[in-house]
């Protein structure tokens, strides 16, 4: 019996050691998954923020009139800009209004930043985290495609209230990878299923919090799902409200010519007619 | 002004006064004022010289764009009143006018062609632009001509672009307008090429007269903020006048030889643009100047003007001596030693809608040089207000020591009129 006992009770053993031990294998096999599926998730992160990429530049060329609505000494100010963008990777940026600054132009040619300014005829290098207007930065208007400069790293899931609206999303940090990032650190909410930017928390590298970007306005444009209004929230400026707003959104071939040095003084012209 | 110029000037005021809804206008006012301390520089002692004292002056910038034929015609006409209080002459305001660009432009594929009066500008320094061989656009004591002086070249132009390059073909006659003829016939080209991060240009002109110059110019960006570039020209003639030193300058008073080198000459400029994490823009150039006197000339020509003064306080041929001052004085020209460093510090909001500049420019050949400090304020909505004050330095024989002026003080306002 004792033996019997012993028997079964060694053979319970075994079992218990061959489930431990397939329960051990099945654990090294689900870390090492969990391990493994870091850089999955990161190249999956990649592939989301393309596509909410491409619901703020969803063409390779294309032009449009971006609207700038701030605050400035208690009342509303206005300014127009004109955006050619070309590729992803290069943009030029028309100064309308105000008429004082009106012919200026901002180029973006892959990572390089240059400000043209009409009277001076002389392009300067600028970089992107200088302000624009409000709380924008130049960067804001020159660079639609974060993919291009940042590396994503999936951090989880996580709702983000835009409004009085609560959208469920994917969170992602992006690292600036390259010197035509406008900032350091951006946490991004993209909601899931549709790819929507929805906000974005920005950092300086010291780690202070400096805007926080709401994507409010999305529409079906030219038939591409395309974000029109971006709200900018200015932590260094006591919280002060920017909107910049695109419209009279055109998409065909820019000319190549739109984005040479060069031709700046006639370009500071020609596209403001 | 005669028929062909009133001609120009309408065609140029036609393209502006055009209904404002069919193409954009801008106008620009400047009004300035400028107060200068006298200085007892030995090249105008007692201001003999009768350099200005007090200046108000008016500007009006017109500048308009209208589709024309398919291209465009582009009018930027300047209006101009002075009034200027010199010691020994009367007060009086004077008018002038003047067509600073008038030009039609066509695109057609990748080809461009331009017919008339436009600013070319192909150097790429801030302070001196040694390549700028169509259109002499940049000056240190202005870099950006704030008050609009610099006249357009009267050219045809045909432009290729080429993937990242641009070829440009320019035909620019020197034209005398009011005798209705062209003077001298010139010939200019540029190759432009972007190859990321470098910008590189060949420039060359040819005149009638045989003279010819050749040049290159290329920026580089290193790093987020940082641009640096430089410019080298060779002509192969120089118009500088000499003071023949081996001449004793006691021995002229008016007429002391000046000579012309026949020698090619060499233009250099290096630099660079930084802006800083908290905005400060930097920009710093060296230039040589290879037409720059040498210590020798340099020393019988400021030898020759000592001489001139020392006869004017002695009474001695008076009248003589202040005509060789006034010609030393005419040959006074920036920059007229070889070697020059330029700084320029810019921050555009250093106080809310405040921004400053400070220029500064010094001659390494004897350390003299000048500085320039300017605030505006651009908090207004369409016009800007600044101050402008501007000091030379040097001792009585140096190049900027020679400055009649002492400290110069400006004020001035700026308005947008679109």
């Amino acid at each position: 019996m004792c033996k019997k006992n012993g028997c079964r009770f060694t053979q319970k053993r075994g079992k218990v050691f061959l489930a431990s031990c397939f329960l051990l294998l099945a654990s090294c096999f689900l870390f090492a998954t969990v391990d493994k599926a870091a850089p999955f998730e990161d190249m999956d992160a990649r592939a989301i923020l393309e596509k909410a990429d491409r619901t703020r530049s969803p063409w390779s060329d294309f032009e449009m009139k971006a609207i700038l609505q701030f605050e400035q000494r208690e009342r509303m100010v206005e300014e127009d800009y004109r955006v050619y963008l070309k590729d992803g990777t290069k943009t030029l940026v028309a100064f309308l209004s105000p008429i004082k600054q009106r012919g200026n132009l901002l180029l973006m040619v892959g990572e390089d930043l240059w400000f043209y300014v009409k009277d001076t005829q002389r392009p300067v290098r600028i970089t992107p985290l200088q302000r624009l207007s409000g709380g924008a930065s130049y960067g804001d208007i020159a660079r639609l495609n974060w993919s291009l400069d940042y590396i994503p790293t999936f951090i989880g899931k996580e709702s983000a209230d835009v409004g009085n609206t609560s959208y469920p999303c994917i969170k992602l940090e992006l690292s600036a990878d390259s010197k035509g990032a406008t900032y350091h650190r951006i946490l991004l909410w993209i909601e899931e299923g549709q790819y929507y930017p929805r906000k974005a928390d920005i950092y300086l590298q010291s780690g202070k919090l400096i805007k926080t970007l709401y994507f409010t306005r999305f529409e079906i444009t030219k038939g591409s799902p395309m974000n029109r209004e971006i709200k900018f929230i200015d932590h260094l400026d006591n919280d002060k409200t920017t909107i910049m707003r695109f419209e009279d959104i055109e998409t065909h071939p820019i000319p190549s010519n739109y984005f040479l040095k060069t031709r700046l003084p006639d370009l500071s012209r020609e596209v403001i007619r | 002004m005669n028929i062909v110029k009133n001609a120009i000037l309408l065609s140029g005021i036609f393209i502006i006064l055009q209904p404002y809804n069919c193409f954009p206008i801008s106008i620009k006012v400047i009004g300035e004022y400028e107060k200068s301390g006298e200085r007892d520089s030995i090249l105008n002692p007692d201001n003999l010289l009768n350099r200005t004292v007090e200046r108000g002056e008016g500007v009006i910038l017109l500048e308009g764009i209208r589709e024309i034929l398919g291209g465009e015609g582009v009018a930027v006409l300047r209006g101009d009143a002075q009034y200027l209080k010199a010691p020994y002459s009367s007060s009086d305001t004077e008018y002038q006018g003047q067509i600073n660009e008038l030009y039609y432009q066509r695109d057609v594929n990748n080809w461009t062609i331009t017919l008339g009066r436009k600013k070319l500008r192909l150097g790429v320094g801030y302070s001196w632009s040694p390549t700028d061989i169509i259109t002499r656009i940049r000056e240190a004591s202005d870099p950006e001509d704030r008050l609009y002086h610099v006249e357009g070249t009267d050219l045809i132009k045909l432009s290729r672009i080429k993937g990242n390059g641009q070829y440009d073909l320019i035909y620019f006659p020197k034209v005398i307008l009011e005798e209705k003829r062209l003077d001298q016939n010139r010939f200019g080209f540029r190759y432009y090429h972007y190859m990321e991060p470098v910008d590189l240009s060949l420039v060359g002109k040819l005149e009638e007269s045989g003279r010819w110059a050749a040049g290159i110019n290329g920026s580089l960006t290193r790093g987020e903020a940082l641009e640096l570039h430089g410019e080298y020209l060779y002509n192969t003639a120089s118009d500088t006048l000499y003071p023949a030193y081996k001449e004793n300058p006691k021995q002229f008073y008016l007429y002391f030889p000046y000579y012309r080198k026949n020698i090619g000459s060499h233009n250099l400029l290096i630099g660079g643009q930084y802006t800083m994490k908290n905005y400060w823009n930097i920009t710093l150039e060296y230039l040589y100047n290879s037409e720059g006197y040498s210590q020798d000339e340099w020393d019988a020509y400021i030898e020759h003007i000592r001489f001139l003064n020392q006869s004017y306080r002695e009474g001695e041929n008076y009248g003589l001596a202040i005509s060789g001052l006034k010609s030393a004085a005419s040959v006074y020209r920036l920059p007229l030693r070889d070697h020059y460093f330029f700084a320029r510090l810019y921050k555009e909001n250093i106080f809310t809608s405040i921004s400053l500049e400070w220029l500064n420019f010094i001659g390494l050949s004897d350390m003299s040089g000048f500085q320039i400090i300017q605030i505006q304020y651009t908090g207004f909505e369409k016009y800007n207000i600044y101050l402008r004050l501007q000091k030379p330095w040097g001792g009585a024989s140096t190049e900027f020591g020679l400055i009649p002026e002492d400290f110069k003080g400006i004020i001035g306002i700026f308005i947008f009129i679109g």
